[in-house]
């Protein structure tokens, strides 16, 4: 069993909304990188970045929530489960290097996040990244003088019965 | 030993589909998009999101009509 405590952040009839039915709407869009579920982030003040930065709100509430569940894929803290979903993307690549409309499939990663899904769903998938963390490393010489990496951590939750006890952590009125 | 489990099973899974049963797959996950909730016998596109992330309302339309999701339910419905 995996505990974890997300935060999420959106605008603030939305997050009223969520609060009152204790229910999130699926993320949809098709650039996710995890795939369809609901979004979490490790830290609150990422929440807030995504907020204030991405979608420029000027007010917008963090939600807090606990994640529970049962199956977990973890790319961030677990290196057996990025070996095995690299083999895993190995092998759906070989297997398919043409779209169904006979175009050259471009992106592979995607269709193993769909695939790895589609066959055996987990409840949780966490990823890291390095979007807001980029100012750290901003040209090739500070890299190789400040290698440290601090990933920023998203956790999508693929399964909604995982997600227990939403309530507000921060407002920005 | 809990993800050894969900990493074999995903594997022997993938093991067990022939290649055109894969392509199959693929197609039909590539045709699906990323729309979770898919209108019956209607290949869909998102035109309209507001609220990204917890998504207050999604548009979809299958060339005849345009759908709203409803946020209660779940389900798609044809908007007015």
């Amino acid at each position: 069993m995996g505990l974890y405590v997300g935060y999420h952040g959106t605008n603030v009839l939305a997050a009223e909304k969520i609060i009152s039915s204790q229910k999130f709407i699926l993320s949809t869009g098709e650039d996710e990188w995890l795939g369809i579920g609901v979004y979490f982030f490790w830290d609150a003040d990422d929440a807030g970045w995504w907020c204030a930065d991405c979608l420029k709100l000027k007010t917008y509430t963090v939600l807090q929530a606990d994640l529970e569940a049962s199956t977990v894929v973890d790319f961030v803290h677990r290196r057996g489960d990025l070996e095995s979903f690299k083999k895993f993307c190995n092998q759906v690549k070989d297997k398919s290097s043409k779209m169904g409309n006979g175009k050259k499939r471009q992106n592979y990663m995607g269709l193993a996040i769909k695939m790895m899904v589609a066959l055996q769903k987990p409840d949780i998938i966490i990823g890291g990244f390095d979007q807001n963390r980029k100012i750290w490393f901003n040209n090739a010489e500070l890299k190789s003088k400040f290698p440290l990496v601090v990933s920023q951590v998203q956790m999508c939750v693929l399964n909604r019965d995982c997600i227990k006890n939403i309530s507000v952590y921060k407002e920005v009125v | 030993m809990e993800n050894k489990k969900y990493w074999e099973s995903l594997f022997c899974k993938l093991d067990g589909l022939t290649e055109d049963e894969f392509t199959d797959l693929a197609n039909e996950l590539d045709a699906a998009g990323d729309i979770p909730f898919a209108i019956e016998d209607c290949e869909v596109t998102i035109i309209d999101i507001d609220c990204v992330g917890t998504y207050s309302a999604v548009y979809c339309y299958n060339n005849k009509s345009q759908y709203k999701l409803d946020k209660d339910d779940f389900t798609y419905n044809e908007a007015a």
